[in-house]
């Protein structure tokens, strides 16, 4: 066994917390902290920090005694043993912890990025044509939005905010169909004609719909990567299922992200998907 | 007693068209409400309107003569002050869009479905 990074089981945001373990990367919000465990073979080794400057490591904890006291740049790792840590992120910026055998030959190395609160607003309408109006609970739709806000934040450190709070009722006076298909352009002209100006205000608008299609599918959410717009449907799982996944999804397509068929919150064609960004994914929804 | 389907519901002069004379919506009128008979008259029977009264929300010509269409296929006559139909939206017009539309209104439910889509 080689020595390694690991997220410790007791991290308290889980994987899911701009952590990607192919990469080796971690995103660590200014101001905030990430867990982190170094597991070491039988040499043990060290581990660093790469430029002190952006972060400083904290609470060190070993299951084996330590040779030396851990600092806030280095801590030695007794051989055969797990240490767990946190990575204080104090600069913007990036830098990489930097993981040594026993004779300072280099094994790993993480990236860690240490981004600033990104902000992006969004405003919701609930559609309604002359025939139908969507399934969605009203008392719902708050925690749809504080779910999929919540995991862009602790993975991209992304602040989704409400623009305009309760949003937008959209009434297009006409029969735009069932199941609804915005790929249409009159069907989207006549949807996007019927928002409130003031909708357009957010960075984001998230038309919930009812039945959404695309051509020759059934799809649960429909987003036009690069312009302001997207549309989901209710899956039925209100808050606690999966619908926070799909709006954080369509929003991500918003911010530039495409489909990564990789078992992550972009996957593109299965369901439920989970809510995981990558390294990638997470540098581009947040650039700072 | 009150306005119940999708496209009326939401508009409060219509719902003050259902239970009062003076509300009654006349050739003339402008606005969201105007737009809203138009879109049911169109829906409902076909009825052709003009593109620019459309477009203007404006209860013109030829949305008091879609009006008066509607009203003379069902007989929506108030007999107690009149004989033959008119074209103004009264409580009982109202009264029987509303229902007609109330009865093309579907339910939705939650779905299941998987995919995403993007069009490029």
């Amino acid at each position: 066994m080689v020595s390694r990074f690991e997220k410790p089981d007791t991290a308290p945001l889980g994987d899911f917390d701009g952590f990607d373990a192919e990469a080796l990367y971690q995103m660590v919000p200014v101001g905030q902290s990430r867990f982190l465990a170094v597991v070491t073979d039988g040499r043990g080794g060290k581990l660093r920090v790469g430029t002190p400057q952006f972060v400083s490591l904290r609470n060190a904890r070993s299951t084996k005694p330590f040779n030396g006291s851990p600092t806030s740049v280095e801590i030695n790792l007794p051989p055969d043993s797990k240490t767990t840590f946190e990575i204080v992120g104090d600069t913007s910026g990036r830098t990489s912890l930097i993981l040594e055998d026993n004779v300072g030959k280099e094994i790993a190395r993480l990236t860690v990025s240490i981004k600033i609160p990104f902000r992006r607003t969004f405003n919701f309408c609930l559609l309604s044509d002359i025939r139908r109006s969507p399934s969605f609970l009203r008392e719902d739709i708050p925690k749809i939005f504080a779910k999929g806000a919540q995991t862009l934040l602790q993975q991209a450190n992304i602040v989704l905010a409400e623009h305009t709070p309760r949003g937008f009722d959209v009434d297009v006076l006409k029969d735009l169909g069932n199941p609804l298909r915005p790929d249409n352009e009159k069907i989207r002209n006549a949807i996007l004609d019927a928002t409130p100006l003031g909708a357009f205000s957010a960075d984001f608008i998230v038309y919930l719909c009812w039945n959404i299609a695309s051509p020759g599918s059934d799809v649960g959410g429909l987003a036009f990567m690069g312009r302001q717009f997207c549309f989901c449907e209710d899956n039925g799982q209100g808050s606690v299922g999966g619908t926070p996944i799909v709006v954080a999804h369509e929003l991500c397509h918003l911010m530039g992200l495409d489909h990564f068929q990789n078992g992550g919150l972009m996957q593109g064609n299965v369901f439920p998907r989970s809510s995981k960004l990558f390294q990638f994914e997470i540098d581009t929804v947040n650039p700072t | 007693m009150a306005l119940r389907s999708n496209i009326f519901s939401p508009n409060q002069r219509l719902q003050k068209t259902l239970i009062s004379d003076p509300a009654h919506v006349v050739p003339g009128e402008r606005g969201d409400h105007v737009a809203r008979i138009q879109a049911a008259l169109k829906d409902l029977d076909g009825l052709a309107i003009d593109e620019v009264e459309l477009s203007r929300k404006v209860y013109g010509p030829s949305t008091a003569a879609a009006v008066l269409s509607f009203k003379r296929a069902r007989k929506i006559i108030n007999r107690s002050y009149q004989t033959s139909e008119d074209n103004i939206v009264g409580k009982m017009t109202i009264a029987a869009l509303d229902k007609e539309m109330l009865a093309k209104q579907e339910n939705t439910f939650p779905r299941v479905a998987g995919r995403c889509f993007h069009p490029s």
